[in-house]
This record gives C-alpha cells, structure tokens and sequence, in this order.
C-alpha cells in the first residue's frame, strides 16, 4: 500500500454565490520516496487536493466523498487534535513565496525550535543545537549565524531552504510542496528542486509537487497527474505522459510550455477557460474546451481509459 | 540608544514651533489679564498700572524675547491666580492627571485587547457583536456625558459611588506622604490601605468614564490588525507545521499585532490626556486639564503657555516611547539617522 492514498476525493466549497464542487472523484497515490506531480492551471483544485490532505482547508469547505489515508491512518476520521500532532512530524508542507511563509518578526531558527519542540522528543536545551542541524541538512552555510536571522534578512532562496528545513526537521514520511520555486529566479529554482528531490530520496519521503509549471515536473517528478477543474484527467509515469500524451488537454499543456529554441509564436494558448464550478457541469469538464468533442461527450458518465497499468487517461477518446 | 538621542534633537524644531504658537495664540485670548487681576473696583490707573507691573504695557516682540529669555532659565513665569510659579503649580497637579490618564487606559487596555483577539478568533460570533456594539457605543457618547451618566446613576441614584469631588475625599483621610504625587500609589507606599481604597473608590468612575472613550480605537486597530495577522501566509506555516492553537495565537498572531496596537496606544494616551480637561472639571479632579481651563477663563499667560508646552514635551516623549517599543518588539523597524 502506498504511503499516501488520495481515492475517489470529492470537495465542495459553499459559497454565498452557490456551492463551487472544487474537486470531483481525485485518486492518487504517492509510494514512499516517490515524487509525484500535480499539474494544472490556476482552480484546477491542485492545491485543494493539497490542503484537504493537510486538514487546512477553509471551513467553507466539505468532503462530501472519498477517503485519505496516510501509513494506513485514516485522515478524514482523525480528530482535528490527531491531525495537528501528524501535521509537522508525518506530514509537512512547504509552501510559495517563502519570505511571508516564515513569521517577520521571529528568528528563523527559533521557528524551527518551535516545530522540534512540538513534535520532536528532545529536552530544551538541546532544541537550538537540533533546528541548526536541520539548517545544515539543507546545506545552509554558516547555519549557527542563518539560525539567529530574521526571515527579511536573508534572500528568497535562503528562506525557502529554510522553510524546507522546518517541514523536514521531524524527518515527516509525506511532503507537500505547494509551488515551493515560484517566485525564485531559476538557478535557485534548480537548487531548491534539487535539494527536495535528495531529500525525498534519502528519507525515503514520498513527496506530492504542486505546480502549474509541467516543464518543471516532468524534470523532477516519478509519476504526474494533471488535473483540469477538478478532475484528474491523466496520470502516468513521467517519460510516458511527456512522449505519449493521451488526453487533448495534457497535449495542449505541452503545447504550451516553452521549450529551449521555441519563440513566444510557437507557445499555443489553451482556447477557452476553466468551467464555472457551481451549478451542472458535463461529464467531461474540459468539452467545453475540446475539438474531439462529440455529442456523447456530454451525456454519458466518464469512463476512465486504461493504456497500460501505468497510464489512465480520462478521457473517452484519447489521442493514441 | 543612540537612535533615542537623535529622536529627542529631532523634536527640537516642533517644540520651537509650540513655544511661539503658545505665545501668540494665548495672546490673542479674548480678555485682558490686568483688568482680571485689578478685579471689579478697579479703574483705568490701577489696570494701568498693574499691566506696567505684569510688563504687559511693552510692544509684543520685546514680551517675547522676555519670555524666551526666561524660558531658557527653567522659567515657566509666575501665575496670576495662585499667585505660585507655573512650573510647580503644573508638577504638583500633573501626577493627579497622569494618575487618572493610566488608570483610564489599563482599563481601556484590559478590556479592548483581549475583545479584539477574541472577537477576530471567532468573526461573526457573539463576542464579534459584543466588540463592534461596545465600540460603537463608546465612540458615539461624549466623554464629559458618560461622565455625568455615571454620576448620575452610581452616586445619585445608587449611592454606590463615593462624591464626585477630587481625588480624595479629605474631610474623612489625609492625602498620603508624597513620593511620586499619585495618591494610590502613595498609599500603597506608605502602606496605608483605607486611603488606598479611598482613593480608588474616587478614581473608579472618571477613569472608567475616560477609558470608554480610549476602549473604541484600541478594540478596533486589535481585531482588524489580528484579523490580517491570521490570514497571513506564515500562520497557515505554522498551522501546517502542526503548532498549538494557543501557540500560534499568542506567539505568533499576536506578538505581530503588537506594534499597530502600540502605536494607537501611544495616540490614544496623548488623546486621553486632552480629554482628562473634560472629566477632571466634572469629578472635580485636581489635575491640570482643571488648572488649564481656570487659567484659560482668567487669561493667565503664564499658566497657559506653561501647560501647552508641558503637554507638547509629553506627546514628544510618548511617542518617543512608542518608537523605542516599536524596536524591541519588531526587529524590521530600523530607525535611519
């Protein structure tokens, strides 16, 4: 069984404006030391699936089915109380723009004291020397010193090793990274990537990639699912969804990530836009936005297609 | 430390400011000190010649330069009514406001924060509407009316409350040995608990009734600045980071709401003491809102000139505080030269 198991998710947020159905029937798994990819675009509910892993979801939002379990621990039953106590020591999440996830007005090596304190058992005067190991893990130079910094004194991708650091420091077996390099410039893009890729390896952590950046995860990830409003359309292994992509929309996205010697005419937009949430929506939520739609796509329920043990695809009529 | 000094040669030009604003403007008060002082017999040689005496009867620039020259000695001048410098009038009668002032926003402290971290908790929630129902309430009611409201129901009607007159009721105790001039503190000192407790009764309404007035600001910045500190990206950190509710409300929500509170607070005690002129008229307090609004309505100049820029010297050095807290609680706030 694979240490995180994400079957058959449905979230609903309500709304003054109408219940938004943010995720419908998502499954995912993510083995230990594997490194599985979230792909979409801005409201395809990546980082719904995320924080309703976390248990941080806005209290608009409902799981109205499905099950999470995490090392056989069933995640939806746990009591918030349970939850909290998993979150920082099995569970932890690293978050975009790392400068306002780290609290401006307190050490960043207190910060960490604070998770080992909460989840680690060690005496106190053994916390500051172990939140300087975690900064070292990352390869933090000078970590006594970066331990005594405020999060403004230091540079974007000092605070995001830093941020790493903290979510690693109980050595969690489930990392979430939420769009960890937006916002970084590239080369500490690759740095920091490279750092939660080892990471993930050596702790045999399984780690879930946020992202809408698909160049990004095909670099990085084992496994991508990507995900259109809601719905994951197509999982597969990396080379395999890159090579051979199935569904119109994962083509599309492909499309449209930039690839060395590609000029801005080459990129290809995606025609049209997310459907709204609330209300009847198709069985298929990209027909809106599909040209191999037909009249069926619209009426029967979606099966999922089965290319190999490997790659499902949602999609009625995938491209072969 | 240093960054303290430049703040104080930094409040050098305004205080030049409020020195010849104060000058002019009690000027150019309506009604003429002689004629107060020579009082109803007198006629037009005797005004005349006491304003010779006051050096009154000299042209305005040279009046000024006079009054710098004695400001420059420690001079405040001397007072037409009490007859005693101004400078020992204002230090006897200060403490009693300062007493009032503080008491007055520990109260306003004590109820507005705790209501504002609760109230941003739970949005919408009973303690939410209790908070906005208080501050609307406390905002809309003059101060001097609250005043006489509670004068009203818990001296008048209840007989709960002791007179409304001064800080002690002197006919029943002897004001405490004087060390710092605020008699509970004194009391407490000399370790004389009935004039402790004599003093409170005194100071429990005009305090309570000034401290509504400062309740409205400091609930509103608490709950509004908590609000914004709890949807920040770093307490969804520590929230995935899996730390105590009670840790992430006080260690970190709070600690960084500390310092819009502080500067409010520190705008609101310099507001308080303004009011105190109010509320000391009605309680009869002994402070130097009473002896400014006395000196005003007999044109004493002297007295005037000394609480304007007694009051001017304190908001100087309030903020001055506010400023230096800032630094100890937000390591960001970094004061350039």
């Amino acid at each position: 069984m694979a240490q995180l198991e994400i079957d058959n998710l449905s979230v609903e947020f309500r709304t003054r404006h109408g219940v938004v159905r943010a995720l419908d029937g998502v499954s995912l798994s993510v083995s230990r030391g594997e490194i599985v990819g979230v792909v979409g675009e801005s409201g395809s509910g990546k980082s719904v699936t995320a924080y309703t892993v976390m248990g941080l979801n806005d209290e608009a939002a409902k799981v109205t089915n499905g099950a999470i379990t995490m090392g056989g621990i069933d995640l939806l039953a746990a009591r918030p109380e349970a939850l909290r106590e998993l979150r920082g020591r099995e569970m932890a999440m690293i978050f975009q723009s790392p400068r306002t996830a780290l609290n401006p007005i307190r050490k960043v090596g207190k910060q960490i004291e604070d998770v080992l304190q909460e989840h680690a058992a060690l005496p106190r005067r053994e916390l500051k020397a172990a939140a300087i190991a975690a900064l070292s893990r990352v390869r933090i130079p000078d970590p006594e010193r970066r331990a005594e910094a405020y999060p403004f004194e230091l540079s974007g991708g000092m605070c995001q090793r830093v941020m790493i650091a903290m979510a690693l420091a109980c050595t969690p077996s489930v990392l979430i990274a939420d769009e960890p390099t937006t916002g970084l410039d590239v080369t500490t893009q690759a740095v920091i990537m490279d750092l939660i890729k080892e990471m993930s390896r050596s702790t045999q952590m399984s780690t879930l990639l946020i992202t809408h950046d698909l160049g990004l995860a095909g670099e990085y990830c084992d496994r991508i699912a990507v995900m259109h409003a809601g719905h994951i359309v197509e999982i597969a292994p990396t080379e395999e969804l890159l090579a051979r992509p199935a569904h119109p929309y994962t083509q599309r996205l492909l499309a449209a990530t930039p690839v060395p010697d590609s000029r801005l005419d080459d990129l290809n937009a995606i025609p049209g836009h997310l459907p709204d949430l609330r209300g009847a929506l198709p069985p298929c939520r990209f027909s809106g936005r599909c040209e191999r739609r037909q009249p069926i796509c619209d009426e029967a329920e979606l099966p999922w297609t089965e290319l190999s043990s490997q790659h499902l695809v949602r999609c009625r009529y995938p491209l072969s | 430390m240093a960054f303290v000094w430049k703040r104080l040669l930094g409040t050098i030009p305004s205080l030049v400011g409020v020195v010849v604003l104060t000058f002019f403007i009690s000027r150019a008060l309506p009604g003429d000190p002689a004629a107060f002082f020579a009082g109803p017999a007198a006629n037009a040689a005797s005004i005349a010649s006491i304003r010779a005496t006051l050096g009154l009867d000299r042209p305005l620039p040279v009046q000024f330069v006079s009054y710098i020259a004695d400001l420059a000695h420690g001079n405040l001048g001397r007072s037409l009514t009490t007859g005693q410098p101004v400078l020992t009038d204002l230090l006897e009668r200060l403490p009693a406001s300062l007493e009032l002032s503080s008491f007055a926003l520990l109260f306003a402290i004590g109820i507005a924060i705790p209501m504002g971290v609760w109230a941003a908790t739970r949005i919408n929630g009973g303690v939410d509407h209790a908070c906005r129902a208080v501050v609307t309430v406390s905002a809309a009611f003059p101060t001097f009316f609250v005043g006489l409201l509670f004068v009203y129901v818990f001296y008048f009607l209840l007989g709960w409350a002791p007179q409304p007159l001064g800080r002690l009721d002197e006919i029943a105790f002897s004001p405490p040995p004087r060390v710092t001039g605020a008699y509970t503190i004194d009391a407490a000192i000399a370790g004389d608990w009935p004039v402790l407790r004599a003093s409170l009764a005194q100071l429990i309404l005009p305090a309570i009734s000034l401290g509504l007035f400062a309740l409205a600001p400091i609930a509103r910045i608490t709950r509004a600045a908590m609000l914004e500190a709890l949807s920040s990206d770093f307490i969804r950190t520590a929230r995935a980071s899996g730390l105590p509710v009670r840790k992430i409300l006080m260690a970190y929500a709070f600690r960084n709401v500390l310092l819009p509170v502080s500067s409010v607070l520190g705008m609101v005690f310099s507001f308080l003491i303004g009011s105190n002129v109010l509320i000391e008229q009605v309680f009869g307090w002994q402070g130097v809102g009473a002896y400014a609004v006395a000196a005003v309505i007999a044109s004493d100049y002297a007295a005037v000139q000394g609480f304007v820029l007694m009051m001017a010297v304190l908001y100087v050095l309030l903020n001055l505080l506010v400023d230096v807290f800032a630094t100890l609680v937000d390591p960001r706030v970094r004061f350039e030269g």
